[in-house]
C-alpha cells in the first residue's frame, strides 16, 4: 500500500481500515494505526447494542454460560470468601494466620483482600446464585474485553469472534471464581489502553494508575501489567524492522505521556494495607516458593496428555504454520508478549491466562486473512436483537437453582462430612487434605483450625507444606509426622494413599465415610 | 586425499561431538529395561528360537508375547556375553557417537555448512543425550538417521544410496518399532515431491518420472520386507498396537509423559522452540514441504511424549543448521590446520581411552542403580514367592535371577496391560485403598520394592507384613505368618 511519495513512518503506522470500509484484498496484518487515519462511521448507541458484532459478544458470552453453570466451586473460593467476610466484619486487614493451627501467628498478608471483599459481599448478598453470577459476570467481561482487544488489532470484528471462540476452551481452564480471574481482566483491559495508545488515542493512558492502584489489592498478576506495559515502552523506545518484524519509534510527546503514566502506576502501587509488602509479594512466589510451585497443581508445567494441552499444542502449530506460509508482519511489542506467554504457559499451565490475551490478537490478525469485516450495511438489526434476547432469556431459564448448587458444591467440597464434624466434634488438632482446607476455613467459622490450605505461601514459609507433601506421599516419615505435629483425627479424600495407610494402621480408626471424604481418629487403644 | 580429510576441521568438530557424549555417557546411566532386553537375547542365543509366550513373570506367565527387538536385544547379549558392562558401555558410546556423527551428516548434508552443522549438533546434544540410554531403541534412533541422510541425499540428485532403505527397513523391523517413523518420514518425502507449488516461505519441487519410478520401486521394496521377520505381520503391526490399545502404559509409564517443561531438557526443548519461531518470523527462509512437515510433527509428537523428542532431534537438526549458517562462516580447506587438528583428534581418542571407566567402576555404578545386594540377600535367603517388585526392578531380576524368581512386573508394559496387570500395578503402587487386597488376589508373598516408596510405608504399618531385609535402595517385606515360621 506504499506510495513513492508516501514517507515510511505512515507506511507503518497506517490503521487497519474501518470495518465497513476495509478492503478484503487487504489482509490486516500490519502494524495498527494513527489516530488521524481512523475514520470509523459512528452509529447510535441503540444500534450498536444490536448490532451482529454485539451479537457475536453475546454468542461468546452464550458459550461462557453452559460450562460455568457447572459452578463447583474452586477449592480456594471458600477461604478468600471467609477472609472478605471477615475483612467485612472487623474493618482490619489480617496481618497474622488465624485459620491454621500450624502456622497460626506467623506473619502472613490478604494479598488478594480487594477481590476477597468482593467475594465476602456477594455471597453474603447472594448466596452460591450470587457467586455463579458474578463468576458469569466477571467471564463475560473477560471475553467481551478479549473480543474488544482482538477487535481492535484488526478492525475485523467477525475475525476477532472466531479468535474469541478457537480460545474459549483455554480461557475456561482459568475462569474458576477467584481473584484472579479480575487479574485477568485487568490484564486484558491494560492491553486494550496500551494498544489505543499505541494507535494514537492517548488519553486511555490516563486509566492505567487508578487501574494498577485497583489491580495491586486485587491480584498479583499485576506484576505482568507492568511487564507488558514496559514491552510496549521499550520497543517503542527504537525503529526496528527485522524480517516480518517491526517496532515504531514514539514520538515525543508519546514518549513523555507514556513515561509519566508508568511512574504514577508505579507511585500508586505502595497505597495498600501492606505497603510495599504487597507489590513485593509475587517476586516472593516467584523465587521464594520452590515447594509451592513444584507440588501445587495449577503451577505445573503444560499437560499435553490433557485435552486443553493438546488444543494448545494444535494453536501453537497452527500459528507456526501460519507464519511460514503467510508470513504476517508483527509489531516487535506483541509478538515479545505472544513468546512470554508462550514460555509462561508452557512452564505453568496457571499461565494459560496471559497466552491468551497475549495471542488473542495475533489470530485475530491471521484470520482476517480470510474472514471479511463487518458491513454495518448488510446488518439485520432485528434479527440481532431477537437472538441477543434468546441469549439472555436462555442464560435466567437455566440459570441453576440454589439447591442444584449446593448439590454441585457437595460433589468437591466435604460438606457432609463438615456436618458431621458439627455435629460429633473430632479430637483436635485435625489433619486435613490440602484441597479441603480452604472449605474448612469457610464452613467451620474458625471452629477447627486447619492443617493446610491454598495459601501455600504461608505453609512454605513454614515448612509445614513440605511436611504435608512427606504425609500426603505416604513416606516413611508420614506418621511420625503426624504425631510431631500431635495431629488426633485427619480428615481425608476417599482414595487418597492416606486414608490407606491409616486404615491398615492399628494406630487410627475410621469414624466417618460418605463417597467424597473419610475421617479418622487417633485410636489410643492401639498404641 | 582421504588421509587429509580424515584430520580435517569438520572430522574435529566430529570428534568434539563425541568427546562431549563421552563425558555425558560414561556415568554409565543403565535403564531397567537393558537387563531384560540381554536376558531375552541370552535367551535366543542359547535356544536359537524366538520366543512367542512369557516365561518370565508369574502374573502373564504363558501369554503370547514376542522379542519385537530381537536383534537389538541378540546384539547387546553378546556384547555382555564377550565383554561386559566394559563392553556395554563401548557398546553405547559407539551407539550415541554414531547417532550424533549421522545428525551431524545430516545438518551439513542440508546446511552445506559443517560448522553450522557442528552448532546445531552441539545445540541438540543435551537433548539427544537423554535418550541415549543403552537399548534396541539406540538403533532404532540412528537407523531413522540413516533414513533421513538417504532420503535428503536422494532430494539433492543422489540417487544410488536410496536403494541402501530396503536392506535398512529389514534390519530396523527387527530391531525396533520406529521403523513406522522412517516410513512416515519417507512417505512424506515422497508425497511431497508430487507436485510443485510454493506457499510463502514452503515451497515444494516435484520429482522427475524416473526419480518418481525409482520412490515407487524402493517404497515397495521397502514394504514387502517389513514382514521378513520371526513374527511375520505381527511385528509390523505392534507399532500400532503400541499406539492404540495400550492407553494404561502410555498413561503412567514416565518416558510416555508429555514434555516436562519444569526440567533442563524440557527447557532447551521450548528455548529451541521459541528460537525457531523468532527466526521464522525475523528472517523469512523458505524450507521444504518435507522438511517442515516432519519437524513440525517432531514438535507435536515431543511435547505429546517426552521420549519422542528422539524423532524431534534429527527433524530439527537440518533445520537449526540452515538458520546458523546465516550468520558462521562455511568451512575452508585452505585454512585449515591439519596438523592441529591431528593433535586434537589424538587427544580426545586417548582421553576416552584412559577415562573409560574400569569393570569394578562400572559395576559399583550398577550398583547405586539396580538391587544388587538384595538380589545376592535373595539368593542365599530365598524368600517366599510369588514375590512382588517395582516395575524398575523387573527387569533386573529377570536378568540376575536367571529366571529362578518370576516377577510380578518388568519393562515389557504391553504384555502387563494386556492381562490387566499393569493397572494393578499401579493401583497397588499408589496404596489405593484396593492395594493390599490385590496383594492377597495375586497371593504375593513377598515384596521387593524401593526403599522410599508409599507402598514401603504400607506395608511396614500392616501387621500382616515384617520388613525382613533393607539396603540403602531397596526393602524386603515377607508376610508375617511366614516369616514367624522362617524364624523358627
Amino acid at each position: 500500500m506504499k506510495t513513492p511519495q508516501e514517507p515510511e513512518t505512515t507506511r507503518l503506522w497506517r490503521a487497519p481500515k474501518p470495518e465497513g470500509a476495509a478492503s478484503q484484498a487487504e489482509p490486516a496484518g500490519g502494524l495498527g494505526g494513527h489516530p488521524s487515519d481512523l475514520k470509523i462511521p459512528r452509529q447510535p448507541l441503540a444500534k450498536r447494542l444490536i448490532s451482529f458484532p454485539a451479537l457475536l459478544g453475546g454468542l461468546l458470552v452464550a458459550g461462557l454460560f453452559v460450562p460455568l453453570r457447572e459452578f463447583d466451586g474452586d477449592p480456594d473460593l471458600w477461604y478468600h470468601i471467609k477472609f472478605g467476610q471477615d475483612i467485612l466484619a472487623t474493618h482490619r486487614f489480617p496481618t497474622v494466620d488465624t485459620y491454621s493451627f500450624t502456622a497460626h501467628g506467623t506473619t502472613w498478608m490478604a494479598n488478594e483482600w480487594l477481590g476477597d471483599v468482593l467475594l465476602g459481599a456477594v455471597y453474603r448478598a447472594a448466596g452460591l446464585r450470587g457467586l455463579l453470577a458474578l463468576d458469569l459476570a466477571l467471564g463475560a467481561a473477560i471475553l467481551v474485553a478479549l473480543y474488544a482487544s482482538a477487535w481492535l488489532r484488526t478492525r475485523n470484528s467477525k475475525a476477532g469472534f472466531v479468535a474469541c471462540a478457537l480460545l474459549l476452551p483455554l480461557v475456561f481452564v482459568s475462569l474458576s471464581l477467584r481473584p484472579q480471574m479480575l487479574g485477568y481482566f485487568f490484564l486484558i483491559l491494560t492491553l486494550i489502553i496500551i494498544e489505543r495508545f499505541r494507535q494514537g488515542r492517548s488519553a486511555t493512558l490516563w486509566l492505567l494508575p487508578p487501574l494498577f492502584l485497583v489491580w495491586v489489592n486485587t491480584h498479583g498478576s499485576f506484576v505482568i501489567g507492568l511487564f507488558a506495559v514496559g514491552v510496549y515502552g521499550i520497543t517503542g523506545l527504537f525503529k526496528l524492522r527485522w524480517g516480518a518484524l517491526e517496532s515504531m519509534p514514539w514520538t515525543a510527546a508519546q514518549r513523555l505521556r507514556l513515561g509519566t503514566a508508568c511512574l504514577l502506576s508505579l507511585s500508586v502501587l505502595a497505597i495498600t494495607p501492606y505497603g510495599v509488602r504487597l507489590p513485593g509479594y509475587p517476586i516472593d512466589m516467584a523465587f521464594l516458593q520452590p515447594i509451592g510451585v513444584a507440588h501445587v497443581q495449577e503451577w505445573g508445567p503444560m499437560s499435553f496428555n490433557q485435552p486443553f494441552g493438546q488444543y494448545f499444542l494444535a494453536l501453537l502449530a497452527a500459528f507456526l504454520l501460519a507464519q511460514i506460509v503467510f508470513r504476517p508482519t508483527w509489531q516487535l511489542a506483541e509478538l515479545t508478549l505472544f513468546f512470554a506467554g508462550l514460555l509462561a504457559a508452557c512452564l505453568h499451565t496457571r499461565f494459560l491466562l496471559v497466552f491468551v490475551p497475549f495471542s488473542a490478537p495475533l489470530f485475530a490478525t491471521i484470520l482476517s486473512r480470510w474472514v471479511p469485516p463487518y458491513q454495518p450495511g448488510k446488518d439485520k438489526c432485528a434479527l440481532n436483537a431477537l437472538l441477543m434476547a434468546a441469549v439472555v432469556a436462555g442464560i435466567i431459564r437455566f440459570f441453576p437453582s440454589r439447591e442444584q448448587l449446593e448439590s454441585r458444591v457437595a460433589r468437591h467440597s466435604p460438606v457432609e462430612a463438615v456436618q458431621y464434624i458439627l455435629r460429633h466434634p473430632p479430637p483436635q488438632p485435625m489433619y486435613n487434605n490440602y484441597e479441603f482446607g480452604g472449605y474448612l476455613i469457610f464452613a467451620l467459622d474458625g471452629r477447627n483450625k486447619v492443617f493446610v490450605d491454598g495459601r501455600a505461601d504461608i505453609y512454605e514459609r513454614t515448612g509445614v507444606l513440605a511436611d504435608y507433601a512427606s504425609i500426603a506421599g505416604v513416606e516413611q516419615s508420614a506418621l511420625p509426622l503426624l504425631r510431631a505435629y500431635n495431629v488426633q483425627s485427619c480428615l481425608l479424600k476417599q482414595g487418597e494413599a492416606l486414608a490407606t495407610l491409616l486404615a491398615a494402621s492399628s494406630q487410627w480408626q475410621k469414624s466417618y465415610a460418605d463417597d467424597l471424604s473419610v475421617v479418622f481418629v487417633r485410636s489410643h487403644t492401639g498404641e | 586425499m582421504t588421509g587429509k580429510r580424515l584430520i580435517s576441521f569438520p572430522v574435529l568438530l566430529g570428534g568434539l561431538l563425541v568427546a562431549g557424549l563421552f563425558v555425558s555417557l560414561r556415568d554409565f546411566t543403565v535403564d531397567g529395561d537393558l537387563w531384560w532386553h540381554i536376558k531375552v537375547g541370552q535367551t535366543i542365543l542359547a535356544t536359537h528360537h524366538w520366543p512367542t509366550t512369557d516365561v518370565y513373570s508369574f502374573t502373564a506367565h504363558g501369554m503370547p508375547w514376542m522379542a519385537y527387538e530381537w536383534v537389538g536385544e541378540v546384539l547387546l547379549a553378546a556384547v555382555q556375553r564377550a565383554w561386559g558392562l566394559q563392553g556395554l558401555l563401548a557398546l553405547n558410546l559407539a551407539l550415541g557417537a554414531a547417532v550424533v556423527l549421522g545428525l551431524y551428516a545430516l545438518g551439513t548434508l542440508r546446511s552445506r555448512n559443517s560448522k553450522a552443522a557442528f552448532v546445531a549438533c552441539g545445540l541438540l546434544l543435551y537433548l539427544t543425550a537423554v535418550s541415549f540410554t543403552l537399548r534396541p531403541q539406540m538403533l532404532g534412533y540412528l537407523l531413522l538417521i540413516l533414513a533421513l541422510i538417504i532420503l535428503e541425499r536422494f532430494r539433492q540428485g543422489r540417487v544410488g544410496t536410496l536403494w541402501l532403505l530396503p536392506p535398512l527397513f529389514l534390519l530396523w523391523v527387527n530391531t525396533h518399532g520406529s521403523f513406522v517413523i522412517g516410513i512416515f518420514a519417507f512417505g512424506v518425502y515422497a508425497i511431497s515431491g508430487l507436485f510443485e507449488h510454493r506457499w510463502g516461505g514452503l515451497e515444494s519441487r516435484r520429482w522427475t518420472p524416473a526419480q518418481r519410478l525409482r520412490l515407487g520401486i524402493v517404497f515397495l521394496a521397502s514394504m514387502i520386507v517389513l514382514v521378513v521377520n520371526p513374527y511375520g505381520t505381527k511385528l509390523v503391526i505392534y507399532p500400532v498396537d503400541m499406539a492404540f490399545s495400550q492407553p494404561v502404559n502410555l498413561s503412567v509409564i514416565r518416558e510416555w509423559q508429555s514434555m516436562p517443561f519444569n526440567s533442563a531438557p524440557g527447557k532447551l526443548f521450548l528455548g529451541l522452540l521459541v528460537g525457531f519461531l523468532l527466526a521464522l518470523v525475523a528472517l523469512r527462509l523458505t524450507w521444504h514441504l518435507a522438511e517442515f512437515t516432519l519437524f513440525l510433527f517432531g514438535i507435536v509428537a515431543a511435547c505429546l511424549h517426552a521420549r519422542l523428542v528422539l524423532i524431534f532431534v534429527p527433524f530439527c537438526a537440518p533445520l537449526l543448521a540452515v538458520i546458523l549458517s546465516r550468520w558462521i562462516p562455511p568451512y575452508e580447506s585452505g585454512k585449515d590446520k591439519l596438523a592441529l587438528n591431528a593433535v586434537l583428534i589424538i587427544a580426545i581418542v586417548v582421553g576416552i581411552a584412559r577415562f573409560f571407566p574400569s569393570q569394578t567402576q562400572l559395576q559399583s555404578r550398577v550398583e547405586e542403580q539396580w538391587p544388587v545386594k538384595a538380589v545376592q540377600y535373595l539368593e542365599q535367603h530365598p524368600p517366599p514367592l510369588p514375590m512382588f517388585n517395582t516395575y524398575s526392578y523387573g527387569g533386573y531380576l529377570i536378568y540376575a535371577l536367571d529366571g529362578r524368581n518370576k516377577v510380578f512386573i518388568d519393562g515389557r508394559a504391553d504384555i502387563y496391560e494386556r492381562v490387566g496387570v499393569l493397572a494393578d500395578y499401579g493401583r497397588i503402587g499408589r496404596v489405593e485403598p484396593i492395594a493390599l487386597r490385590l496383594l492377597d488376589v495375586y497371593s504375593v508373598q513377598s515384596c521387593l520394592i524401593e526403599r522410599n516408596e508409599a507402598l514401603g510405608t504400607l506395608l511396614a504399618t500392616s501387621p500382616r507384613w515384617q520388613k525382613v531385609y533393607a539396603d540403602d535402595q531397596s526393602v524386603l517385606f515377607v508376610r508375617t505368618q511366614i516369616s514367624v515360621a522362617l524364624r523358627k
